[in-house]
């Protein structure tokens, strides 16, 4: 074969090389932006659905009378999880207090990272990172920036119902999500 | 170029890419070699689909059809990357038997590549085991239904049949075991079994090399000879690029690939294989009893035995066609008799009237599903659970239960109830004949007479009974001219002021979903039909809210033609 050119002349070999790459390429771009815009589906998007009306949580008569702090479970009618629906969902857990003649909640979801937080009798404990706060809420110590998130409460026919929101965890300024 | 000194120093890829790229293709670049590269390509492009249908498929007997359905429906072109997952594994069964005839046509399983022909016929299995574990994985009546036939046929191996099933299903029924193990297998066992025998056969392939046109002496082949980059890579790309645009092609005219309603166990489904396995399909329905499951079994094995004996069987040197044509006759026969069967199978589905019209209402049936699913969510009991939520399942249920008994079907022993019922021109037929068949004719009620009015005092009183129903689209002039007409011709024995009773029932908002309700509990209270009542009460068997169900149901049939 020393006598036989070992290679195709260089036009036609740079011909097949730019021919091959940019059809390659083609197939990548047409296969890659499908596919990328299918992995980002989830943003933005409210693929689990949160409970959009008050949820009767207790009896008032439940609530202590001196002003103690009642954890409660937030328990939703229903829940629509990406493909599924679901019926009495447990979606989350709050704490109830009296305050004078009313009653107040906070979220029971650390405004830090969103751990669930405890009462130790006098204050609430995060057990995560160790952030505290008084009993009606405010902060007191640890990373946490801001307070615990309060929740809109109504007393109907003596059951309470609360509004279950959900703010941007780790923000001093509390905005829903 | 710095960049590229400085990662060759570290990686050394200029070696590795001139050891993948420059390869010598013995006699040249030749559309004959591409189909290899174009498994390969389909090979990465399942991969990549497949992990993509993972991120958002549940593989739970209660979740996996509304996982698949949610991918399909709601996903943004979750249609697109399960179209190309779907037609991609039908593309690498279609390019994978052209791999193999281009390689026994040219001899490639002679020596001393045998061993690399019997990895082939090991993919291939492979391909046809990751086909029948996939078509299962969306719980869909077809997936369904025809993965259990596929479990029967293991069923009855000799011997160990049943113990055979029970571990491919994971267990005495289809249940979450048998999507846990199937998932498992199409996702994990398959893959990794393809990949590791695709990484032998490359490695093979490179030690051998291609095995060249037969027609060619040594010095032509050797003078002809050319790296694999750019000329080979060259055709093997426009072959890729082809294979993915029909591919492209096929997905977007299809808007996907289809999915059926989710799987059903208490309905009865006419459902069919894959088509690469309609040969399989077709040829059982020519023998019955022993044969038939020898033939189930029997047929698979002989055509695989075939293909791996091909290497021991023709074992000469030459690798010219014309030496070798009974081999390559056996060959082209299974390929004839499995494309005549699969033609045979379709054509035969496509003259029968049971089957079109089954498949007709198959397609409506998973519509009806979809629509729910993608509107309400699937509830957690699983994907059959959707028809609940359709509106007036439960009324339709009821009525069923009920209802239909007495007032639906040929032999109705009270007024028949259906579509149009409480329309005008069932108020019209029912007030020219009140005891005529359709309506009180099978029961004892005979108190009424053809009503005598004509015309447009006929029309009035019409229009007059049919807005008791609170139907929107009234015409207050004819109901005012209605009422004059009432008075004089009918008032005598029905009240119509809602709580009044007379000698016949009370017209008053009669056809109401409220009154419909009160109606269904009592019927036989002073302001129905009273003593002349035949019909039972409902008031303890219906609670109220099944009632009025019931009664929205009844409303909604009045919007239908009455015939």
């Amino acid at each position: 074969m020393a006598d036989e050119p070992a290679t195709p002349p260089a036009t036609r070999r740079r011909f097949l090389e730019v021919a091959t790459l940019a059809l390659g390429g083609a197939v990548s771009v047409v296969l890659a932006v499908p596919l990328v815009r299918y992995v980002l589906t989830p943003i933005g998007r409210k693929v689990v659905s949160a409970p959009d009306r008050p949820i009767d949580v207790c009896a008032l008569s439940a609530v202590p009378a001196d002003g103690k702090p009642l954890q409660v479970a937030v328990v939703s009618d229903a829940q629509r999880d990406a493909w599924v629906t679901r019926q009495r969902v447990a979606v989350g857990s709050a704490w109830l207090r009296r305050d004078g003649d009313k009653v107040v909640a906070v979220s029971g979801q650390c405004p830090h990272l969103g751990c669930a937080i405890g009462f130790d009798g006098q204050r609430f404990r995060c057990p995560c990172h160790k952030s505290a706060f008084k009993v009606n809420g405010e902060r007191e110590s640890g990373p946490a920036k801001r307070g615990l998130d309060p929740l809109p409460v109504d007393v109907v026919n003596g059951r309470v119902h609360l509004r279950f929101l959900r703010f941007q965890p780790d923000v001093a300024e509390r905005t829903e999500v | 170029m710095r960049l590229g000194d400085w990662l060759d120093r570290r990686t050394g890829y200029r070696a590795a890419l001139h050891w993948g790229l420059d390869e010598p293709v013995a006699g040249g670049a030749s559309f004959a070699y591409v189909f290899g590269s174009v498994l390969a390509f389909l090979l990465g492009l399942q991969i990549v689909t497949g992990i993509l249908l993972a991120t958002a498929y549940s593989p739970s007997a209660t979740d996996a059809w509304a996982s698949v359905a949610y991918i399909q429906d709601q996903m943004t072109l979750g249609w697109f990357v399960r179209g190309l997952h779907a037609h991609g594994a039908s593309a690498m069964v279609i390019v994978a038997g052209l791999h193999l005839m281009q390689t026994a046509l040219y001899g490639a399983y002679k020596a001393p590549r045998e061993l690399n022909w019997w990895i082939g016929v090991a993919m291939l299995g492979v391909l046809l085991a990751f086909a029948l574990t996939g078509y299962l994985l969306p719980w869909d009546q077809t997936g369904y239904w025809a993965t259990k036939v596929a479990t029967g046929i293991a069923g009855t191996t000799p011997i160990a049949g049943r113990q055979i099933q029970e571990l491919a299903q994971g267990g005495n029924e289809y249940g979450n075991p048998t999507l846990t193990r199937f998932f498992a297998l199409h996702v994990l066992v398959l893959p990794g079994t393809l990949v590791a025998l695709f990484a032998l056969h490359l490695f093979l392939f490179r030690r051998h090399g291609v095995t060249p046109h037969w027609w060619l002496k040594e010095d032509e082949l050797a003078r002809r000879t050319r790296p694999f980059w750019p000329d080979q890579m060259f055709k093997d790309t426009v072959a890729v690029a082809a294979v993915f645009a029909a591919m492209v092609g096929i997905t977007v005219w299809n808007g996907g690939v289809s999915l059926d309603a989710p799987a059903d166990p208490s309905a009865s489904f006419d459902a069919r294989p894959e088509w690469y396995f309609r040969p399989l399909f077709q040829a059982l329905k020519y023998f019955e009893g022993p044969m038939e499951k020898a033939v189930a079994l029997g047929l698979p094995a002989v055509l695989g035995g075939f293909l791996i004996a091909l290497p021991l069987i023709d074992r000469g040197e030459s690798r010219s066609p014309r030496r070798r044509w009974k081999q390559l006759a056996g060959l082209v026969f299974i390929a004839v008799l499995m494309t005549a069967l699969t033609a045979v199978s379709f054509r035969e589905d496509a003259n029968d009237p049971t089957v079109t019209k089954g498949q007709a209402v198959a397609e409506a049936q998973a519509r009806r599903a979809r629509t729910l699913a993608q509107m309400f969510g699937v509830p957690a009991e699983g994907g059959t659970a959707v028809y609940a939520l359709e509106p007036g399942a439960r009324a339709h249920a009821i009525w069923r239960e009920h209802c239909a008994g007495c007032h639906q079907g040929a032999k109705h022993s009270a007024p028949e109830i259906g579509p149009g019922y409480n329309s005008r021109d069932w108020i019209r037929a029912f007030l020219l004949s009140p005891s005529g068949a359709r309506f009180f004719g099978p029961t004892k009620i005979r108190g009424m007479e053809p009503v005598e009015v004509k015309g447009a005092d006929l029309d009035a009183v019409i229009e007059l009974v049919y807005a008791q129903t609170g139907a929107s689209d009234v015409d207050q002039g004819k109901v005012a001219r209605g009422k004059s007409v009432f008075e004089a011709e009918c008032a005598t024995c029905h009240p119509m002021d809602e709580k009044g009773e007379g000698a016949a029932p009370n017209l008053g908002r009669r056809g109401a979903p409220e009154t419909l309700s009160s109606f269904i509990a009592r019927p036989d209270h002073a302001r129905f039909f009273g003593k002349a009542n035949e019909m039972p009460a409902f008031f303890d068997e219906l609670d109220r809210a099944d009632r009025r169900a019931l009664a929205d149901w009844l409303v909604a049939l009045r919007g239908r033609p009455w015939r």
